[in-house]
């Protein structure tokens, strides 16, 4: 664990190969081989980026390549009459209890996992892998009609609900692998000093496991943000509508304002390419941590 | 030990638990009762959602509220292209409005699944009952399944051609008095090295409907069905669509084949396009962005001389069977068709009103378009053709089996005849399944 | 990736482990709970209502249906077989661009250059976007009138108006370029976890024998992340099969049904048609390719074998 944490400083010799730049035909292969295709990559990228910015901060019927002069009327126009500022509410509430949820349930079933040897566990391992070979677009009808049942059909919490319960199955999993790094002795002797198993748990446990939480929350917080098949089905009305549903709209429906549409996606990325950009590492490290083993 | 844990659990899920009740009270739209002093609350969706026409609406509305001490109406704008889906999925799960406007498509698939109130005792003592236009009235009422008066329409529209008159006036050419006259000066108004295009073709979503507007105004067909079978796949038919599909790519753009309506008045208003065929709804768009530059005419007389109108879907406001206050619902409904607000509610969306006092109104006359489509109305040389509305399958075959194969026509994958037959083939089905029943 | 297979093999802490009954269990009942009421109950739900004629337009209908779903399936449907077709195609083309794509990426990424942190954050940025979002960006990028083609035109490199998006022929590959732009990334962050787990001794003895480049990556980098490609290429290709959103939104399965995949269709029937007995006929199809495909792959990858 501690390792992991070391490299996440960077410090660590990440490069098997590390091209030392000491001849300039070195230097010119080093430019060739990383220099050309990474920059190639780079602008593969940030153009349909800059593409958005360009169309969200131009002045309608401007032809210029770059947003001069610039307005933030498409701004005001989505935020305040196309409803963004109710969307992008609901997207917060939604991505934050999914995010929450998940990594609760998650931490106490990849500890039972983790640390427990019950009957059932194989089997549950299983299941919990099989899981993700069920397509949650095919479950759109069923789940319909169960949430219209429970009465939760157009109601945040029938999207919440969804998100949590695709999202588990891979939290759970990635989260025992990570308990299961974390010595057993650290916990007994927490235990031998008098301490519950939960405060055991709170006192030694939580604290180690702060990088797979920061992985495993952006990673849900990102994927609830993004959830756009249930939310087009089980939310009717565009006071519950979500980020991701209102832009689909915007799509459809303002398709020739461009700018509007650009301003739309604007707001739609800034949240998660915020965050993204935070937990990068981490992720890397994250799924790195839970690779291991 | 054991028991402070479960007891701690315990804790954490109580609160959670808490939390989420807290939540579910701003987490879900609640639909409107009775509350506690007696006071009605409506709520009224508005199918059509757009932002401007939302504005004008809740003015009407609040308005209403104030002249009905005790009644106050909530306001949710429907998305257009998934208000019908939005409608069905709340009728199956008992969670509808009291009132909503529609399009007359979804009148038949809402009639069929038993959600709207029956309107004929309330429409036969209201006064609506001489002010509403009896044909549109009538025309509602058979596109029911049952032939009863669910729905009241509150705005007629028609297909026309809107044109550009600066193009025109440039090329020497005044009007488009005939099919061939049409096909003409679409050739002469193409100049693709300038990005100039003589007719753009609506080739994505809702691409069927006016397809089929055209072809009846053009061969002149009377009637949709003859003992059964469906006319679409005449020969007539074919030719005329072929001619319209030669069109594609020679004097339209490319991009044609996934433009829905917005994209498609889009290019037209960016000063791409020499003529569109489109309703009067587009009008608002025209005029900021051509002013002047533009102008309107009905389509050319047929192949047989007379003047033959498919008719379009009238928009309409329905009343639910699941409402707690019909007689309240109804009364909204009144006041939205009453002269004065038909005629707002109109001139928002530049359509002729369908109470027949706000007809003479004068924005009406101020705008060439609607007084032009309004004299057409009237016109002795009319033939008007109803879609089969009261087929609840008529939706889904106009728009999700169909509007695929038409891009194949577009794209030369599929022929014309074949399109047609498979066309006219799903619509005997549908025909021959309800006339059995 | 591979933790599944490894979450057993410490049996020293196994054996210290509590074998109190209850506690484990009452620990997972969230997720037992969430799991069946929310997986398996609709999946069992979807094979049952395959069997029924089930449209919320036209009730009268309703009723048990035998097989007919099925016999409309294979025998009457246009749009099933040629969706499966586009089902297979976008999966191949997927998985194979973004694995191979990706692992270059994450190799570069993982070399030593000035800024390589905010590059690697960069380039990994479009794995956060979301289908929708794509749609939306990409949308621009496509558009005759503002997108990139505009510029190209300028240059003379595109014909005038051309629209890949409404071409029969472009359509697939514009929809494809789009997902990868997102979907690239996905591989290069989990790779390049792996990459950077390779011990160095590895590389450093290789150098010591001469390999060359290209051999260290075959005979050290490759086999060390055979596992995880085996892995992470299933689960993508299970999801980049019922990937929807994007499709949804960009072309909707058009022009005519040649985007149109599988799932697409589902969720076209479900939401457009309402027709929730053939829908769930379509589903409980998707689900069996979809699982046979999977055990085979696993077996023929000989996953966690040398």
């Amino acid at each position: 664990m501690t390792m992991t944490l070391d490299k996440a400083t960077g410090s660590a010799p990440a490069a098997p190969a590390p091209a030392r730049r000491r001849h300039t035909g070195r230097d010119r292969t080093h430019h060739l081989r990383i220099t050309l295709p990474l920059v190639v990559f780079l602008v593969l990228t940030l153009v349909p980026f800059y593409w958005m910015i360009l169309y969200a901060f131009r002045p309608r019927g401007s032809n210029s390549l770059l947003p001069v002069p610039f307005t933030l009327d498409n701004f005001v126009y989505v935020w305040n009459t196309v409803g963004y500022d109710v969307y992008f509410r609901n997207s917060v509430i939604v991505a934050l209890i999914s995010m929450a949820l998940t990594t609760v349930v998650s931490v106490a079933g990849g500890y039972a996992i983790a640390r427990y040897r019950f009957a059932g566990r194989p089997a549950l391992m299983v299941a919990l892998l099989c899981t993700q070979f069920i397509p949650g677009a095919m479950l759109l009808i069923p789940l319909y009609s169960i949430f219209n049942s429970l009465g939760l059909v157009n109601n945040l919490w029938s999207l919440i609900i969804a998100n949590v319960v695709f999202e588990l199955p891979l939290t759970v999993i990635l989260m025992s692998s990570f308990i299961q790094k974390i010595p057993f002795e650290l916990e007994e002797a927490a235990m031998v000093d008098g301490c519950s198993r939960l405060r055991g748990f709170l006192a030694v446990i939580l604290p180690q496991l702060r990088p797979a939480l920061v992985a495993i929350g952006s990673f849900t917080f990102i994927g609830a943000w993004n959830s756009f098949l249930f939310a087009l089905m089980f939310l009717s009305t565009q006071e519950l509508f979500t980020i991701p549903v209102g832009l689909s709209y915007t799509v459809g429906e303002d398709s020739i304002n461009y700018g509007v549409m650009a301003a739309g996606g604007l707001v739609a990325a800034v949240p998660v390419v915020v965050i993204f950009g935070f937990i990068q590492k981490f992720l890397v490290q994250g799924i790195s941590g839970a690779v291991k083993g | 030990m054991t028991l402070t844990r479960t007891g701690r659990r315990a804790g954490v899920l109580g609160s959670l638990v808490a939390a989420s009740a807290l939540l579910t009270g701003c987490l879900s739209a609640g639909g409107g009762d009775t509350d506690a002093e007696g006071e009605v609350r409506l709520t009224y969706w508005d199918h059509s959602g757009n932002a401007d026409e939302s504005d004008t609406l809740r003015q009407i509305l609040a308005e209403f509220e104030e002249q009905h001490e005790g009644v106050t109406v909530e306001f949710l704008s429907l998305p257009s292209d998934s208000a019908l889906q939005k409608i069905n999925t709340a009728i199956s799960s008992d969670s509808t409005p009291d009132v909503s406007s529609i399009s007359g498509s979804f009148l038949s698939p809402f009639v069929s699944q038993g959600a709207l109130l029956d309107l004929e005792d309330y429409f036969a003592e209201s006064s609506l009952r001489d002010e509403l236009d009896p044909e549109l009235v009538e025309s509602v009422r058979g596109d029911a399944p049952d032939g009863v008066l669910h729905s009241l329409p509150f705005t007629g529209t028609s297909s026309i051609l809107w044109y550009r008159s600066d193009w025109f006036a440039e090329a020497g050419i005044d009007a488009i008095p005939t099919w061939d006259g049409f096909f003409q000066t679409v050739a002469q108004l193409t100049d693709k090295s300038q990005g100039r295009y003589g007719f753009t073709i609506r080739g994505g979503e809702g691409s069927v409907f006016p397809l089929l507007q055209y072809a009846f105004a053009y061969t002149g067909i009377e009637d949709f069905f003859v003992d059964g079978e469906a006319t679409v796949d005449d020969p007539a038919m074919v030719e005329a669509v072929q001619r319209y599909v030669d069109l594609y790519d020679v004097s339209t753009p490319t991009a044609d084949l996934n433009n829905g309506y917005a994209p498609m008045v889009g290019q037209f208003d960016a000063g791409d396009i020499a003529i569109v065929q489109h309703n009067l709804g587009s009008l608002a768009n025209h005029e900021e962005a051509l002013p002047g530059a533009f102008a309107a005419t009905t389509f050319p007389p047929s192949a047989t001389g007379r003047n033959v109108v498919l008719s379009d879907p009238l928009q309409q406001y329905v009343v639910y069977e699941g409402t707690d206050h019909p007689d309240e619902a109804w009364e909204l409904v009144e006041y939205l068709l009453s002269p004065e607000v038909n005629s707002r509610v109109n001139e928002m969306k530049s359509q002729l009103p369908t109470n027949v006092e706000a007809r003479d109104d004068e924005w009406i006359g101020s705008i060439q378009a609607l007084s032009a489509a309004r004299d057409l109305q009237s016109s002795d040389d009319l033939a008007v053709v109803s879609p089969p509305l009261y087929l609840p399958e008529y939706s889904s075959i106009i728009r999700s089996d169909m509007e695929p194969v038409f891009q194949q026509v577009l794209a030369g994958q599929v022929a014309v005849a074949d399109f047609l037959g498979q066309l006219a083939e799903k619509l005997e089905q549908a025909e021959a399944g309800f006339r059995s029943r | 990736m591979n933790a599944l297979a490894t979450t057993s093999a410490r049996p020293g802490a196994a054996r210290r482990r509590r074998r109190r009954g209850l506690t484990p269990w009452l620990l997972l009942s969230p997720i037992v709970v969430l799991i069946s009421v929310f997986m398996a109950y609709p999946i069992i739900n979807v094979l049952y209502t395959s069997f029924f004629h089930k449209n919320v337009v036209m009730p009268w209908n309703d009723g048990f249906a035998g097989l007919d779903n099925y016999r409309r399936m294979f025998f009457d449907d246009p749009t099933f077989w040629p969706s499966l077709g586009v089902t297979g195609r976008w999966v191949l083309v997927q998985v194979t661009c973004q694995l191979v794509v990706g692992l270059v990426l994450a190799l570069i990424v993982n070399e030593r250059f000035r800024a390589r942190g905010p590059a690697r954050a960069l380039v990994f940025s479009p794995w956060a976007i979301s289908g929708v979002l794509t749609t939306s960006i990409w949308l621009l990028l496509y558009n005759p009138s503002t997108g990139i083609i505009t510029v190209l035109e300028k240059f003379g490199v595109s014909s005038v108006g051309f629209a890949p998006l409404a071409d029969v022929d472009t359509a697939f590959w514009a929809a494809a370029l789009a997902e990868l732009w997102r979907g690239i990334p996905f591989f290069a962050i989990l790779l390049l976890a792996e990459v950077q787990s390779i011990p160095h001794e590895l590389y450093e003895a290789a150098s010591v024998d001469g390999a060359s480049r290209w051999r260290r990556f075959w005979h050290v980098t490759l086999p060390h992340l055979r596992n995880v490609i085996i892995l992470s290429t299933l689960l993508r290709g299970v999801w980049e099969f019922n990937n929807v959103d994007l499709l949804y939104t960009l072309t909707n399965g058009g022009p005519g049904t040649s985007t149109t995949t599988l799932p697409l269709y589902v969720a076209q029937v479900a939401t457009i048609s309402s027709d929730f007995g053939y829908g769930s006929a379509l589903t409980t199809v998707a689900f069996v390719i979809l699982l046979v495909l999977s055990i085979l792959y696993l077996r023929l990858s000989r996953l966690g074998k040398d």
